[in-house]
């Protein structure tokens, strides 16, 4: 690029970068439906919760590594990895809304899909289904979010630039995988 | 544990974290109805969470660039032109063609190996390259008014902001995938 400043060229630079880790999160996240495709298939309204189980997945685990990522600045939770009142604060505040929110949005999709014309496979299936994946994805993604915060401010990298375009990428993909089994418990229960 | 501490995170957050997936059901819906099309050319599947995910990493970048710019003074917080808003959209509409030449290859050449057919890289080219940027445009002028709101109402970005931008970022990357797949006959 020529006659483009420095400041402009780090801007472009820094967001390709985010823009390609972003990128190849949700392409593993669009393989993993289209190896779902059966299941979406043989669970009706199934679809209907991906893109919200996503988003409502990406909204907890964002915010809760930003944080976790605050709190280590200011040394209310620290780099030893010991639980402190701060991080169990987190920790449960974290699952609570993960499992509450998958049940609340499994319901809502339910009833949305029944509204709309659509099939369902039920409401205790959907609402089970979504369960399921919020509650595995909530202890993954904890993992995943807050205690690589930590390891990332303890090898001396400031959590708040890396984790962000990190959570979500890793987000989508777990998210994705706990559906997936979140479905094969649902087919295997009912 | 912090009983009041958790108490004030869930109040602050619990309305917004309701209302954000809500919206993100419409792009559920609408990749629903398009089930059976979706699952003759499987690719266009794959393509959701990417379409979906560009217009909401967008949205937030460019909210949080300007909320920043607007907190240091760097533009007025009204809507005119600037030439801070003209070099933030043309390094934006450069990364997402960048981003769309590297997802057709990425597609084209990985996806037969998912066991996903390719609908031939012409056709990827096209419908990456003029759905990001219509992602893009649409999706900054959205970035726009939440930054401006957001600066106004002087909320937390990362609380209340961000997650309804990922959320109007899903429809509209499911709604322009499925308008363009349309319009070439794909759907």
């Amino acid at each position: 690029m020529v006659g483009v400043n420095r400041r402009t060229r780090r801007l472009f630079t820094e967001t390709l970068v985010g823009e390609l880790v972003g990128i190849s999160g949700s392409l593993l996240a669009g393989y993993g439906l289209a190896f779902m495709l059966d299941d979406l298939r043989s669970l009706p309204a199934f679809l209907v919760l991906v893109p919200a189980f996503l988003e409502m997945r990406g909204s907890i685990s964002g915010a809760s590594a930003a944080r976790t990522a605050t709190a280590l600045h200011l040394g209310t939770i620290t780099s030893r990895l010991e639980f402190s009142e701060e991080l169990q604060t987190e920790i449960v505040v974290s699952t609570f809304l993960g499992i509450f929110l998958s049940a609340v949005l499994g319901v809502v999709a339910h009833f949305f899909s029944i509204l709309l014309g659509f099939s369902s496979i039920g409401l205790i299936q959907l609402t089970v289904l979504s369960v399921v994946a919020g509650s595995v994805s909530s202890v993954i993604m904890l993992f995943a979010a807050d205690f690589s915060s930590i390891l990332f401010y303890r090898m001396g990298i400031d959590p708040n630039n890396v984790v962000g375009p990190y959570v979500a990428m890793l987000g989508d993909i777990v998210s994705i995988g706990s559906l997936f089994l979140g479905a094969r418990f649902v087919l295997w229960v009912f | 544990m912090d009983w009041i501490k958790a108490k004030k995170i869930l109040s602050e957050s619990l309305p917004v974290l309701i209302l954000a997936p809500l919206l993100s059901l419409l792009a559920g819906v609408m990749l629903n109805s398009t089930l059976e099309g979706l699952a003759r050319v499987p690719i266009l599947l794959t393509l959701a969470p990417i379409f979906s995910g560009r217009a909401g990493d967008f949205g937030v970048i460019i909210a949080s660039r300007l909320t920043s710019a607007l907190h240091l003074g760097l533009i007025p917080p009204r809507l005119e032109r600037n030439p801070v808003l003209r070099t933030y959209l043309l390094v934006d509409v450069t990364v997402i063609l960048i981003a769309a030449v590297y997802v057709s290859l990425v597609l084209h050449f990985l996806s037969p190996v998912f066991g996903v057919p390719s609908v031939g890289l012409p056709f990827l080219l096209f419908i990456t390259g003029l759905g990001f940027l219509i992602i893009v445009l649409v999706i900054f002028a959205v970035g726009v008014l939440v930054a401006i709101f957001t600066y106004a109402s002087g909320l937390d970005p990362s609380n209340v902001s961000f997650p309804i931008v990922t959320a109007v970022g899903d429809v509209a990357g499911v709604a322009t995938l499925i308008l363009i797949s349309r319009v070439l006959g794909l759907l």
